[in-house]
């Protein structure tokens, strides 16, 4: 075998390999003719005719209003309809592989590849204008679009598209070109938006500023590096310049001396730029050294950035370019002296079956072990398997001679490439580099078989690999739902011999493609498998099975799912009220959230429910009592259904709440009376807080009346009476009362309210009538009147209390200090 | 065995350390899904866990201009992300739509820059919430998301959902909060492990049981994780609604019944703190972090005071021994330790003056004094205080001070005299208002407030000599009948009957079949082998995490730690709950509270036009001023 060196160019201090990936398997497709863009990740190509080139006419009644997508091995996967109502103005890939399209009325959908859509997003105007796209640019999570009249559309997230707007300078004019930094490599996490215009402007404009750098020539490509952190940008007068994002360095100025734009700009990782030049079909690439190296092709080219290279598309065939890595250079590169060389050498006369191997190994036993993992890593980047088999025997034939080496690198690369091996082949046409792999992970690759209904392998990636695979399975039986050909019974089968062991599985998801399908006995016998309430019931309700649906709704006991039910049953008319009552017989968490509900929203239907289960008469009638109390209706009504509810304590002989309510609408007659003959407000008012009222107006004779009517305790009555007269200072009327008639309540909350309100005076009026002496004591001490403190000390003999009384007084008073 | 155990090293700790650093982290990553400057409108009900996860300075480092809680209120911002942050309740949704709507119209055709609002359900999205948006004209402007904020860590050992409805709802006949509780169980599991013994008492406890079994079989719950705690108990609030009515008498009680306790913060008045001057209420967070109120918080209010004067004297002997410092290494190591008797020292201060206020409020307080005498000649002769629940109702006081005490006495005693039942029903209707009707109900149905059915065999005068729950000598020994100076908890007596290697199950079981309810019993949930293996070899004390469905006091809390520190104890306990909750809130929850709102609103209303008003005439007068001067001016220049 030759030696894998032979393909290598030197360029710029570094080796760069051309590997021919596949030969296309399409025919006639000249790429001069059509719009193109590819998946990132060696992913799929999305082709569309340029309407602005001269094709021959056979094809194009057919295949009009067509996307084609090929792989990149040229396999046509679908043809999409894009439609015939609008014009496509830019479209591009997702990650999994979804195509995004922004029309010229700046709708913006995702389809899958069979032509499904998945999401559209349209900018919703107050003033319902439309707006004309001028330029847009997608990429593979958002898109940009600058519409005709100088507005500036950002969608950041395609899961959830939400259209932002950034302002616009006023004096952008014509636009040369227009390019994308992504919000993950933006410094203020918004997407930046770069554009060129024909007044030798660049504009770079964010979420809240703009930044107008002035330039003297035009600038005509726009061109943003793999990693974000470099802009390269080709001016009219044919030199191409690359400077930092951030606008702080520059790193190349280059001199083409050539006025023919180029078609493309594009990265080989992140230091080489490459220029296709569309009419001369020649392919420039320039090192940041100044240095170019050029490709001459005899088609069209088109250009695909990736992380870790470029790949270049032609009619006939697929390219992919890129840097030779360190290690592989150290193992094959001529007169490499690097110690993976020799291992390598050495396994080679192994298979020789000489003997000179062994002594090259035992030789330098302590670099062996890097050894071993460079021949492993330089697997990872070629794509021959002969030669990955002997690098990787190289590491186990060294691996041999270490009793600790950790066996788990080589054995998961091994893995690794068994299964990049298999997406690389012509059928699936997916030229994933090592690194690639390891940048969009095993879950997005998986994703992207599903989506191109490759789920046999995908499975057995999934198996192979141990990792869930109940995401293929789902998906898989969701198509087999689909099936036309097979009854029902076959297809619940065959979904069930090899779903239904498996964990984790969504049934809900699959009887849901079976309904939409309208199989619904198909879709029914599906929920039964799913273990999930909350994925069961929205379907069932779709299906308009709400009865099944409550039920299994309250089996999981999930509040939420049952007033999911229960807002169905209201809201569809075609359910009257005896099914309701029906399908709720029984069910007392349901019946109770609806009460619930009810309380809120419907009192009507409240009723009837309380008679459907025939509740309570009190609960009836304490219904009734909220319902009153509510601020809505006027005070007729409240009393015409206070005196309802008076029915409904009556058939429940509650004595206590029939008089609590009778004594309630005396009141409020009372009060209205009131507040017609006064115009003061009343209603609302407490009992006791009427009368208190009524005492503070002066109006006794009324007070008297509400005792008599409610009749109200004298002792409560008393203490009404002395806080309305407290609140309205009248201490004389306060203490004539208290002197003609005796208390029932002693006299303490007298002189206590009279402390309180600060009249100590006042309070003085009363001790006297206090009964018990220590009361009185404490009081005169309260009010600091020592004297006549020790006076009743003295009068009650009680020494005790009058060494406390001392001992309290100021020095100055004359205290006796005994009886 | 030594009765203390080391916090840091307890195993169920590790997993609920790492349960707290997942809610912290998801809570970033919503801040960082929503990018650049953003506001947050949050329920002020969430401000207080919110708190409890992540400071609030952090908010800033992650673009949070600003924190608003959610009203209906209109406000102003030139901040164009706007992020909710709310309950899934039917209030709060109004309140999002109303906010939403205003800032769309708000937009004027130039400014047009769409305002982006994201709604972010705690701890779930629901259905009903979405639809009830949609009603409201909230239409697909909105992106939701939720934040999975289950169990709330207020400390160490206490765990709550900080759902204050529970209880309320529980008390309509709504029992829908069961099914976020046992979410939230189900969801602690993922990283405590599976608990493999679950008790249980109390009816809405047997059904939360079954919900956790059921919903173990739908989630995908990792089996393999050895599992952290081994029981948990469920007990109903109902089951014990007395124990709340007595006034809570340990220090974080004490503090709690007079100045509320919110989520671990307590306001206090700045003179409570001897800050004079000052106007705004100072905040203060009650928890671990504060070592001296660790060990103050359990103690009972009795003894908080010698505690407090012992700590002092230490604090300054331990600034004492600067002066003893012979050499240079004795001044480095006083420095090195000088950082914590400063805080320990400022700590100290604050508990003093704290102390100081409450005792004033307290033992300084005859009426406080009065009723804890009444109080406690209820619960251990079940003496009767007719003449002064009758006194207080005629005094007006505070009505939930008097359906605490009256609702006791109901059930200390078995129920009331029909005569007297109905007397001082019709006392509070006529003295409080009619609305009271549904409150008095309300008790009623929860059997708080009841006529008497004749003498009961299952009343509270046996439960009291059956489980023992008086215990004079409480200063003297250590137990946790100090919370409330000589009355055990119900519950927490009956949490230590359970686990007490000479009593157990079954004892257990009899007693709350034959006091409490029928609803009591066990159930298991399988492990698997491996992590039985790994539990058995286990030597450190069992956990049981004890949840109370409806409401735990923070006395219960208070007696839960004292009685792992009791000798006999073979298992250690932690707290989880609806929420924290103390007599005057579960009377309050009983209040229907219809018209209070309107009335309120019209209040406001009245004070707003009282407000533009005075500013209207204040503007007018300063025009007049301000004419006068000129013609003045005028004048001048003229001359």
């Amino acid at each position: 075998m030759e030696n894998p060196s032979v393909h290598w160019n030197q360029f710029d201090r570094y080796y760069y390999q051309k590997r021919l990936v596949f030969h296309m398997g399409w025919n006639e497709i000249n790429l001069d003719h059509y719009l193109i863009e590819s998946a990132p990740f060696g992913g799929l190509i999305a082709l569309l005719r340029d309407d602005q080139k001269i094709i021959n006419i056979k094809n194009i009644q057919t295949n009009k209003n067509c996307i084609f997508i090929y792989t990149c091995s040229g396999k046509l996967i679908s043809k999409l309809d894009y439609g015939d109502k609008q014009r496509v103005k830019a479209f591009g890939w997702t990650l999994d592989e979804k195509l995004i399209i922004v029309y010229d009325d700046c709708e913006i959908v995702v389809f899958d590849i069979f032509g499904e859509k998945i999401k559209t997003k349209c900018i919703t105007s107050r003033d319902s204008t439309v707006h004309l796209v001028y330029k847009a640019k997608v990429w593979h999570n958002g898109a940009v679009i600058l519409t005709k009249k100088n507005r500036l559309f950002i969608v950041e997230n395609l899961s959830q598209p939400r259209f932002e707007e950034y302002s616009v300078p006023e004096n952008l004019g014509i636009v040369s070109d227009l390019e994308i930094l992504q919000p993950k490599f933006s410094l203020t996490g918004h997407t930046e938006v770069f554009i060129s215009n024909l007044a030798k402007n660049l504009f770079i404009i964010d979420n809240d500023q703009t930044l107008e750098i002035e330039f003297e020539e035009m600038i005509t490509n726009l061109k943003v590096s793999p990693t974000g952190r470099l802009l390269a940008y080709y001016t009219e007068t044919g030199n191409l310049h690359v400077i930092s994002t951030d606008f702080k360095s520059h790193f190349l100025e280059f001199q083409m001396n050539s006025k023919i734009k180029p078609k493309q700009i594009a990265w080989c990782s992140s230091d080489t730029v490459l220029l296709n030049f569309e009419k001369k079909n020649t392919l420039l690439m320039v090192a940041p050294s100044q240095s170019f190296l050029k490709y001459e092709y005899d088609e069209p080219l088109y250009l695909m950035t990736e992380e870790d290279g470029i790949r270049i598309l032609t009619n006939s065939c697929c390219e992919f370019l890129s840097k030779v890595p360190e290690v592989v250079v150290n193992i094959f590169g001529i007169g490499s002296t690097s110690f993976s060389s020799l291992l390598y050498d050495a396994s080679q006369s192994y298979e020789k079956e000489s003997s000179k191997g062994d002594e090259v190994i035992r030789s330098k036993m302590d670099l062996l072990p890097k050894a071993i993992t460079d021949c492993i890593t330089a697997s990872s980047w070629v794509f021959q398997r002969d030669l990955q088999k002997k690098l990787l025997n190289a590491a186990a034939i060294g691996k041999s001679y270490l009793d600790n080496f950790v066996h788990d690198i080589f054995a998961d690369m091994c893995k690794d490439l068994r299964v990049l091996n298999e997406v690389r082949g012509w059928e699936i046409g997916m030229p994933l580099t090592y690194r690639q792999f390891e940048k969009i992970g095993i879950d997005l690759l998986i994703e992207r078989l599903i989506n191109r209904k490759h789920h046999y392998v995908a499975l057995k990636i999934c198996e192979y690999l141990r990792i869930r695979k109940d995401r293929v399975l789902v998906r898989w039986a969701c198509e087999k739902v689909k099936s036309e050909t097979e009854s029902d019974e076959q297809i619940l089968k065959s979904i069930i011999s090899k779903l239904g062991k498996e964990e984790n599985v969504s049934f809900a998801s699959i009887a849901s493609v079976a309904y939409s399908e309208s199989k619904n006995d198909l879709a029914i016998k599906l929920l039964d498998y799913e273990k999930s309430a909350s994925e069961q019931v929205p379907l069932l309700i779709n299906m308009k099975n709400p009865g099944l649906a409550l039920i299994k709704a309250i089996e999981c006991a999930n509040p939420d799912l049952i007033y999911l039910v229960l807002l169905y049953l209201l809201n569809t008319l075609d359910i009257n009220e005896n099914s309701l009552f029906q399908i709720l017989s029984h069910k007392d968490m349901a019946i109770n959230l609806l009460i619930k509900y009810c309380k809120h929203k419907n009192k009507d239907l409240l009723y009837r429910l309380y008679s459907q289960l025939k509740r309570e008469p009190k609960e009836v009638g304490l219904l009734k009592i909220t319902e009153s109390l509510s601020d809505k209706i006027n005070l007729e009504m409240k009393l015409k259904i206070r005196n309802e509810s008076l029915i409904a304590f009556g058939v429940s002989k509650n004595n206590f709440l029939k008089k609590i309510t009778e004594d309630n609408i005396k009141l409020v007659k009372l009060q209205q009376d009131y507040q017609q003959r006064l115009e003061l407000v009343f209603i609302g008012l407490s009992i006791n807080q009427t009368t208190a009222k009524l005492l503070e107006l002066d109006l006794e004779k009324e007070a008297k009346k509400m005792k008599k009517t409610f009749k109200i305790p004298n002792d409560r009555y008393w203490w009404i009476k002395l806080r309305a007269l407290a609140k309205k200072h009248r201490w004389k009327k306060m203490y004539a009362w208290a002197k003609n008639e005796k208390s029932p309540i002693g006299y303490e909350p007298f002189v206590e309210i009279c402390i309180k309100n600060r009249v100590g005076n006042e309070a003085l009026n009363y001790i006297p009538l206090v009964k018990d002496p220590y009361n009185q004591v404490k009081f005169y001490l309260r009010l600091n009147k020592f004297e006549q403190a020790a006076d009743i000390a003295i009068k009650e003999k009680n020494q005790n209390l009058l060494q406390h009384v001392k001992s309290l007084a100021p020095k100055n008073l004359n205290i006796p200090s005994h009886i | 065995m030594s009765s203390k155990i080391d916090l840091d090293n307890l195993t169920y700790l590790k997993g609920v350390k790492s349960y707290r650093e997942f809610v912290e982290k998801e809570f970033l990553n919503i801040l960082e899904s929503v990018s650049g400057k953003k506001a947050i409108i949050i329920d002020p009900d969430l401000v207080g866990a919110l708190s409890l996860i992540l400071e609030i300075p952090v908010l800033k480092e992650h673009n949070v201009d600003k924190l608003i809680p959610l009203s209906s209120e209109p406000f102003k911002t030139q901040i164009k992300k706007l992020v909710f942050l709310v309950r899934p309740q039917m209030s709060s949704m109004k309140k999002v739509a109303d906010q939403i709507i205003q800032h769309e119209q708000n937009q004027t055709k130039k400014d047009s820059v769409e305002q982006n609002f994201y709604v972010f359900f705690v701890p779930r999205v629901t259905i009903i919430c979405k639809k009830i948006l949609e009603q409201l004209g909230v239409s697909g402007s909105v992106i939701y998301g939720e934040f999975h904020l289950d169990l709330i860590p207020f400390d160490e050992d206490v765990y709550s959902l900080a759902n204050e409805k529970a209880f309320r709802d529980y008390v309509l006949g709504d029992i829908s909060s069961l099914y976020y509780v046992s979410r939230a169980l189900v969801s602690i599991q993922s990283f405590i492990g599976i608990i493999p013994e679950i008790y249980y008492m109390g009816e809405h406890s047997k059904i939360l049981s079954e919900m956790l079994l059921r919903m173990r079989q739908e989630s995908d719950l990792d089996d393999s994780l050895t599992p952290q705690v081994k029981y948990l108990l469920l007990v109903d609030r109902e089951n014990d609604l007395l124990t709340p009515m007595v006034t809570q008498l340990n220090y974080e009680g004490m503090i709690d019944e007079l100045y509320g306790i919110n989520h671990t913060l307590v306001e206090l008045e700045p003179s409570v703190l001897g800050k004079e001057g000052k106007i705004e209420k100072e905040k203060m967070v009650l928890n671990s972090n504060d070592f001296l109120f660790t060990e103050l918080r359990d103690l009972n209010m009795a003894l908080v005071a010698p505690f407090l004067v012992k700590k002092a004297r230490s604090v300054s002997s331990q600034y004492d021994t600067r002066k003893k410092a012979r050499n240079i290494g004795d001044l480095k190591n006083f420095i090195k330790k000088l950082p914590n008797i400063q805080r320990e020292h400022a700590s100290l201060g604050t508990h003093i003056s704290l102390t100081m206020d409450i005792g004033a409020k307290t033992t300084g307080n005859s009426d406080f004094l009065e009723r804890l005498d009444y109080e406690l000649n209820l619960l251990v002769e079940s003496q009767q205080c007719d003449d002064y629940i009758e006194d207080r109702i005629a005094q007006q006081k505070d009505l939930i001070s008097v359906l605490r005490i009256l609702c006791l006495q109901s059930m200390v005693v078995g129920g009331l005299k029909n005569k007297k039942f109905d007397f001082f029903r019709n006392e509070i209707i006529q003295t409080y208002g009619y609305k009271h009707i549904f409150t008095l109900d309300s008790l009623e149905k929860l059997g708080m407030l009841k006529k008497s059915e004749g003498r009961s065999k299952r009343g509270f005068a046996q439960i009291r000599k059956t489980l023992d729950l008086i215990d004079e000598n409480y200063e003297n020994t250590k137990h946790f009948s100090s919370v409330h100076s000589g009355y055990a908890p119900q519950i927490i007596k009956l949490v230590q009957i359970l686990f007490n290697s000479k009593q157990g199950y079954n004892v257990f079981q009899d007693l709350v079949n034959n006091f409490y309810t029928e609803n009591v019993g066990r159930k298991k949930q399988k492990i698997s082998i491996q992590a039985k293996e790994e539990m058995k070899e286990n030597t450190e004390k069992p956990v049981c995490m004890v949840f109370f469905v409806g409401g735990v006091t923070f006395a219960e809390i208070s007696a839960i730690r004292i009685l792992n520190q009791m000798e006999q104890t073979d298992v250690h306990f932690i707290i989880g709950t609806t929420h924290i909750t103390n007599g005057n809130k579960i009377i309050e929850s009983t209040f229907e509270k219809v018209e209070d709102n309107i009335l309120k609103k019209k209040k406001d209303e009245f004070l707003r036009n009282k407000k533009i008003k005075i500013r209207e005439k204040q503007q007018e007068q300063l025009q007049k001023q301000l004419l006068k001067k000129e013609k003045q001016e005028k004048g001048k220049k003229k001359n």
